[in-house]
Protein backbone atom coordinates (compact mmCIF):
# COMPACT_ATOMS: atom_id res chain seq x y z
CA UNK A 1 0.00 0.00 0.00
CA UNK A 2 2.92 2.03 -0.51
CA UNK A 3 3.05 5.27 -3.24
CA UNK A 4 6.71 4.98 -3.52
CA UNK A 5 8.19 4.29 -6.65
CA UNK A 6 11.04 2.01 -4.90
CA UNK A 7 9.41 0.89 -1.70
CA UNK A 8 12.06 -0.11 1.09
CA UNK A 9 10.23 -3.00 2.10
CA UNK A 10 7.61 -6.04 1.68
CA UNK A 11 4.38 -6.79 2.87
CA UNK A 12 3.28 -10.54 4.10
CA UNK A 13 1.04 -12.20 5.33
CA UNK A 14 2.00 -15.11 6.88
CA UNK A 15 -1.09 -17.46 7.32
CA UNK A 16 -0.77 -20.64 9.25
CA UNK A 17 -2.64 -23.82 9.34
CA UNK A 18 -2.06 -24.57 12.95
CA UNK A 19 -2.72 -22.15 16.03
CA UNK A 20 -0.06 -22.80 18.57
CA UNK A 21 -2.54 -23.24 20.91
CA UNK A 22 -2.08 -22.40 24.95
CA UNK A 23 -0.03 -22.53 26.75
CA UNK A 24 3.01 -22.78 24.23
CA UNK A 25 4.84 -19.65 24.28
CA UNK A 26 7.10 -18.77 21.61
CA UNK A 27 10.72 -20.58 20.48
CA UNK A 28 13.45 -18.50 19.25
CA UNK A 29 12.84 -19.97 15.66
CA UNK A 30 9.31 -18.90 15.74
CA UNK A 31 10.07 -15.31 17.19
CA UNK A 32 12.48 -14.52 14.20
CA UNK A 33 10.52 -15.92 11.87
CA UNK A 34 7.03 -14.72 12.60
CA UNK A 35 7.40 -11.39 14.33
CA UNK A 36 8.78 -8.15 12.61
CA UNK A 37 11.36 -7.71 15.22
CA UNK A 38 12.82 -11.01 14.67
CA UNK A 39 12.87 -11.04 10.91
CA UNK A 40 14.77 -7.32 10.22
CA UNK A 41 17.18 -8.13 13.29
CA UNK A 42 17.90 -10.87 10.60
CA UNK A 43 18.26 -8.74 7.90
CA UNK A 44 15.02 -9.19 5.77
CA UNK A 45 13.07 -5.91 5.32
CA UNK A 46 9.51 -7.77 5.59
CA UNK A 47 6.10 -5.92 7.38
CA UNK A 48 4.68 -9.04 8.60
CA UNK A 49 0.84 -9.79 9.50
CA UNK A 50 0.11 -13.22 10.83
CA UNK A 51 -2.79 -14.49 10.55
CA UNK A 52 -4.83 -17.98 11.18
CA UNK A 53 -6.38 -19.54 8.35
CA UNK A 54 -9.65 -19.20 7.10
CA UNK A 55 -10.33 -16.44 9.53
CA UNK A 56 -11.51 -12.43 9.52
CA UNK A 57 -8.03 -11.64 10.15
CA UNK A 58 -6.81 -13.45 6.89
CA UNK A 59 -9.79 -11.61 4.46
CA UNK A 60 -9.76 -8.26 6.32
CA UNK A 61 -5.49 -8.24 5.33
CA UNK A 62 -6.42 -9.75 1.88
CA UNK A 63 -8.53 -6.82 1.52
CA UNK A 64 -5.98 -4.60 2.85
CA UNK A 65 -2.99 -5.59 1.17
CA UNK A 66 -4.87 -5.30 -1.89
CA UNK A 67 -5.54 -1.69 -1.82
CA UNK A 68 -4.09 0.81 -4.20
CA UNK A 69 -2.80 3.94 -3.11
CA UNK A 70 -5.49 6.78 -4.39
CA UNK A 71 -6.90 4.22 -6.91
CA UNK A 72 -10.17 1.91 -6.56
CA UNK A 73 -7.92 -0.70 -8.36
CA UNK A 74 -6.63 -3.82 -6.23
CA UNK A 75 -2.99 -4.95 -7.00
CA UNK A 76 -2.48 -8.48 -6.89
CA UNK A 77 -0.76 -10.69 -4.39
CA UNK A 78 1.67 -13.61 -4.69
CA UNK A 79 0.46 -16.78 -2.37
CA UNK A 80 3.20 -19.17 -1.80
CA UNK A 81 2.79 -22.32 -0.28
CA UNK A 82 5.19 -23.85 2.09
CA UNK A 83 4.73 -27.69 4.12
CA UNK B 1 -0.59 12.58 2.39
CA UNK B 2 -2.23 15.24 0.92
CA UNK B 3 -5.89 14.50 -0.96
CA UNK B 4 -9.01 13.98 0.74
CA UNK B 5 -9.24 10.60 -1.51
CA UNK B 6 -6.00 9.10 0.12
CA UNK B 7 -7.49 10.35 3.58
CA UNK B 8 -10.44 8.16 2.87
CA UNK B 9 -8.51 5.11 1.43
CA UNK B 10 -5.85 5.81 4.65
CA UNK B 11 -9.18 5.27 7.12
CA UNK B 12 -10.98 2.50 5.11
CA UNK B 13 -7.35 0.88 5.48
CA UNK B 14 -7.75 1.00 9.57
CA UNK B 15 -10.94 -0.14 9.76
CA UNK B 16 -9.53 -2.97 8.09
CA UNK B 17 -6.86 -3.25 10.78
CA UNK B 18 -8.68 -2.16 13.50
CA UNK B 19 -10.96 -5.42 12.77
CA UNK B 20 -8.34 -7.71 11.98
CA UNK B 21 -6.96 -6.67 15.60
CA UNK B 22 -10.49 -7.29 16.99
CA UNK B 23 -11.23 -10.54 15.31
CA UNK B 24 -7.57 -11.73 17.13
CA UNK B 25 -8.77 -10.46 20.49
CA UNK B 26 -11.82 -12.30 20.57
CA UNK B 27 -9.22 -15.83 20.48
CA UNK B 28 -7.07 -13.84 23.16
CA UNK B 29 -8.05 -17.05 25.54
CA UNK B 30 -6.56 -19.64 23.30
CA UNK B 31 -2.98 -18.98 23.24
CA UNK B 32 -0.35 -17.54 25.25
CA UNK B 33 0.08 -13.45 25.68
CA UNK B 34 3.39 -14.10 23.27
CA UNK B 35 1.10 -15.83 20.67
CA UNK B 36 -1.23 -12.83 21.14
CA UNK B 37 1.19 -10.40 20.69
CA UNK B 38 2.04 -11.82 17.32
CA UNK B 39 -0.82 -12.65 15.71
CA UNK B 40 -1.67 -8.85 17.19
CA UNK B 41 1.25 -6.93 16.81
CA UNK B 42 1.20 -7.22 12.57
CA UNK B 43 -1.88 -4.95 12.62
CA UNK B 44 -1.28 -2.75 15.41
CA UNK B 45 2.18 -1.91 13.37
CA UNK B 46 -0.35 -0.98 9.89
CA UNK B 47 -2.46 1.27 12.16
CA UNK B 48 0.25 3.40 14.07
CA UNK B 49 1.40 3.63 10.71
CA UNK B 50 -1.37 4.56 8.97
CA UNK B 51 -2.26 7.07 12.24
CA UNK B 52 0.81 8.84 11.77
CA UNK B 53 -0.29 9.76 8.12
CA UNK B 54 -3.62 11.10 8.90
CA UNK B 55 -2.46 12.73 12.28
CA UNK B 56 -0.53 15.46 10.35
CA UNK B 57 -3.16 15.62 7.22
CA UNK B 58 -5.77 16.77 10.14
CA UNK B 59 -3.74 18.83 11.68
CA UNK B 60 -3.85 16.53 15.38
CA UNK B 61 -1.10 15.62 17.37
CA UNK B 62 0.48 12.07 16.77
CA UNK B 63 0.30 10.35 18.79
CA UNK B 64 -2.56 11.34 20.80
CA UNK B 65 -1.65 12.35 24.18
CA UNK B 66 -3.79 9.47 26.28
CA UNK B 67 -4.52 12.44 28.96
CA UNK B 68 -6.67 15.38 27.75
CA UNK B 69 -9.25 17.39 28.05
CA UNK B 70 -12.33 15.58 29.25
CA UNK B 71 -14.14 14.16 26.05
CA UNK B 72 -17.66 16.35 25.28
CA UNK B 73 -19.45 12.98 25.43
CA UNK B 74 -18.64 10.01 27.37
CA UNK B 75 -16.54 6.90 25.21
CA UNK B 76 -18.34 4.17 24.67
CA UNK B 77 -17.87 0.89 27.29
CA UNK B 78 -15.67 -1.77 25.42
CA UNK B 79 -15.96 -4.79 27.80
CA UNK B 80 -17.08 -7.47 25.43
CA UNK B 81 -16.42 -8.07 21.39
CA UNK B 82 -20.01 -7.10 20.82
CA UNK B 83 -19.39 -3.86 21.44
CA UNK B 84 -16.14 -3.31 20.06
CA UNK B 85 -17.53 -2.45 16.49
CA UNK B 86 -19.78 0.22 17.94
CA UNK B 87 -17.23 1.82 19.57
CA UNK B 88 -14.67 1.15 16.46
CA UNK B 89 -17.43 2.87 14.10
CA UNK B 90 -18.08 5.75 16.40
CA UNK B 91 -13.99 5.89 16.30
CA UNK B 92 -14.24 6.03 12.11
CA UNK B 93 -16.39 8.56 12.27
CA UNK B 94 -14.75 10.77 13.92
CA UNK B 95 -12.24 10.47 11.88
CA UNK B 96 -14.50 10.77 8.73
CA UNK B 97 -16.14 13.86 10.05
CA UNK B 98 -13.30 15.25 10.35
CA UNK B 99 -12.02 14.89 7.23
CA UNK B 100 -14.97 15.98 5.68
CA UNK B 101 -14.90 19.53 8.10
CA UNK B 102 -10.94 19.55 6.29
CA UNK B 103 -12.21 18.96 3.06
CA UNK B 104 -15.41 21.25 2.76
CA UNK B 105 -14.29 24.53 4.96
CA UNK B 106 -10.64 23.83 5.81
CA UNK B 107 -9.28 25.98 3.39
CA UNK B 108 -11.77 28.73 3.89
CA UNK B 109 -12.02 28.78 7.52
CA UNK B 110 -8.66 27.49 9.00
CA UNK B 111 -9.60 28.62 12.31
CA UNK B 112 -12.75 27.75 12.50
CA UNK B 113 -10.94 24.18 11.45
CA UNK B 114 -8.35 24.51 13.99
CA UNK B 115 -11.28 24.87 16.49
CA UNK B 116 -13.12 21.67 15.54
CA UNK B 117 -9.89 19.86 15.93
CA UNK B 118 -9.17 20.88 19.17
CA UNK B 119 -12.52 20.00 20.32
CA UNK B 120 -13.08 16.92 18.58
CA UNK B 121 -9.19 15.37 19.70
CA UNK B 122 -10.39 14.49 23.18
CA UNK B 123 -13.29 12.38 21.95
CA UNK B 124 -11.06 10.89 20.00
CA UNK B 125 -8.43 10.27 22.87
CA UNK B 126 -11.52 8.90 24.88
CA UNK B 127 -13.08 6.51 22.15
CA UNK B 128 -9.25 5.35 20.92
CA UNK B 129 -8.37 4.48 24.46
CA UNK B 130 -11.46 2.58 25.49
CA UNK B 131 -10.84 0.56 21.85
CA UNK B 132 -7.01 0.00 23.32
CA UNK B 133 -7.66 -0.93 26.57
CA UNK B 134 -9.89 -3.76 24.96
CA UNK B 135 -7.47 -5.09 22.96
CA UNK B 136 -4.85 -4.39 25.78
CA UNK B 137 -2.47 -2.49 23.11
CA UNK B 138 -0.35 -1.65 26.08
CA UNK B 139 0.27 -4.97 27.30
CA UNK B 140 0.69 -5.88 23.84
CA UNK B 141 3.77 -3.81 23.35
CA UNK B 142 5.28 -4.45 26.98
CA UNK B 143 5.16 -8.50 25.68
CA UNK B 144 6.64 -7.81 22.50
CA UNK B 145 9.62 -5.67 24.08
CA UNK B 146 10.28 -8.90 26.70
CA UNK B 147 9.99 -10.92 23.89
CA UNK B 148 12.80 -9.03 21.64
CA UNK B 149 14.35 -9.20 25.02
CA UNK B 150 14.60 -12.81 25.73
CA UNK B 151 15.25 -13.64 22.31
CA UNK B 152 17.73 -11.23 20.69
CA UNK B 153 20.64 -13.09 21.78
CA UNK B 154 19.32 -16.42 20.04
CA UNK B 155 20.41 -17.47 16.49
CA UNK B 156 17.65 -18.57 14.11
CA UNK B 157 17.94 -22.39 14.51
CA UNK B 158 17.39 -20.91 18.66
CA UNK B 159 21.09 -21.97 19.65
CA UNK B 160 22.75 -18.67 21.34
CA UNK B 161 24.46 -15.84 19.27
CA UNK B 162 27.79 -16.67 18.02
CA UNK B 163 27.43 -20.63 19.21
CA UNK B 164 27.41 -23.38 16.26
CA UNK B 165 24.53 -26.03 16.54
CA UNK B 166 25.43 -28.86 17.39
CA UNK B 167 24.05 -32.28 16.30
CA UNK B 168 21.80 -34.12 18.79
CA UNK B 169 24.01 -36.30 19.95
CA UNK B 170 23.07 -39.94 19.29
CA UNK B 171 22.72 -43.32 20.65
CA UNK B 172 25.80 -44.80 22.52
CA UNK B 173 27.30 -47.47 20.67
Amino acid sequence: MTAKEEPGDIDLIVVLAREPGRPADMRPFEYNALTKTGVRRMGYPFDLVIVPESSTELDESILFFHQVRDSNRRKGLVRVWLR
Amino acid sequence: MTRHSDFEQTVGGLELMYRAVGATRQRRETMSAQWYATFAGGSMDQIEQLMGEVHPYLGLPYPLPRETAPAADPPPLVDDAARYPVALETFLRLYRGLGAMKNEVGQFCPHLYAAVVAMTAPQLAAVRAALHDYLGWDDLRRTEAEMEQQFAGESANGAPAGTAAEPAAGPSP
